[in-house]
């Protein structure tokens, strides 16, 4: 059996336990049950009342606020006898009424948190699928990509890139693909891309005699981190065809 | 009339309309209602103040649920 269909049960389930608990004293004296007579039951049901939480609480949580503001009303109804014609004690029935607004705000804020924090996980779920398209894209490319994080370290290499340098995710992009300990300063604009939002273009040349024209443009991962894409394109290869006869531009 | 049973029936009287309001509410927007007639339910829902409304509701709980 499908859990949507037993929710309603257990919000009925919690409301008549929540009643048969607020009226014991009066069932107590009803059924004659002396053994069970304790103080507890005849006092004021200030306390008592406040079990009426779990039906009003679950019912934001699994059915949001509709469901709060209908189980609330029901339960506004439940006491209502005992403020009006029961309780000894003073003003009854403002007590009651100052505990239902109560109850009614905590339910639907569940509802409402529940709304959002369900919202969240389907905007997060869009822009992690959104981020595996693009990435798809980007690993097809002729161009190298790579995505680094504000320490330097690779976040993301597309195939052409792992082809050529190996693949260096989790390591940091002057150590893997410059073979320096330091960041290639000054002609790296990795701290201009991340911190103005630029979108930049420079020269990179390697040891092994390769040299790249990087574009570089601010990028958000899906954590929030502010990240720099780049695309790197082999100038030699671009600028000379396969007989080595400069190519027009 | 005393004050004090002036306050009690206004009391009931809003909930009532607040419930009332929402089984209707939800009585309309449904195709069929239990019994295949919504008509009754809606005699029910109006002139048995609260308890119209808990028995509409206990006959549709699928209202905490709509989707």
């Amino acid at each position: 059996m499908d859990k949507v269909y037993l929710r309603p049960l257990i919000i009925f389930f919690l409301l008549g336990l929540c009643s048969l608990f607020y009226y014991f004293g009066e069932l107590i004296d009803w059924a004659a049950w002396n053994a069970l007579r304790n103080d507890f039951f005849y006092g004021v049901h200030d306390v008592h009342r406040l079990f009426f939480l779990a039906p009003i609480v679950y019912a934001g949580y699994t059915a949001r606020v509709r469901g709060a503001v209908i189980v609330t009303l029901i339960s506004f109804i439940i006491l209502l006898p005992r403020a009006f014609f029961i309780s000894p004690y003073p003003d009854p029935i403002l007590r009651m009424v100052l505990f239902i607004i109560f109850a009614g705000i905590v339910g639907s804020l569940v509802g409402v948190i529940r709304n959002q924090s369900e919202r969240a996980q389907k905007l997060e779920a869009f822009i992690t699928g959104e981020k595996d398209k693009l990435l798809r894209i980007l690993d097809g490319m002729a161009d190298g990509v790579i995505i680094t994080g504000p320490d330097y370290t690779i976040r993301y290499m597309n195939s052409k890139m792992a082809d050529t340098f190996g693949n260096g995710t989790g390591l940091t992009c002057y150590h893997h693909l410059g073979k320096r300990e330091a960041p290639c300063l000054p002609q790296c604009r990795i701290t201009d891309v991340i911190t103005k939002g630029a979108i930049e273009k420079w020269h990179c040349g390697f040891p092994d005699g390769t040299s790249y024209e990087v574009v570089a443009a601010p990028y958000v991962d899906t954590d929030g981190t502010m990240c720099q894409i780049s695309v790197f394109r082999d100038i030699l290869k671009r600028t000379t065809s396969p007989e080595g006869i400069p190519a027009s531009k | 009339m005393e004050p004090e049973w002036i306050i009690r029936i206004v009391l009931f009287g809003i909930v009532h309309w607040i419930l009332a309001g929402i089984m209707l509410h939800d009585l309309a927007s449904k195709e069929r209602a239990f019994g295949g007639h919504k008509a009754p339910w809606a005699i029910v829902i109006i002139f048995l103040p609260c308890f119209g409304s808990l028995v509409y509701l206990a006959f549709h709980p699928q209202i905490f649920y709509p989707s």
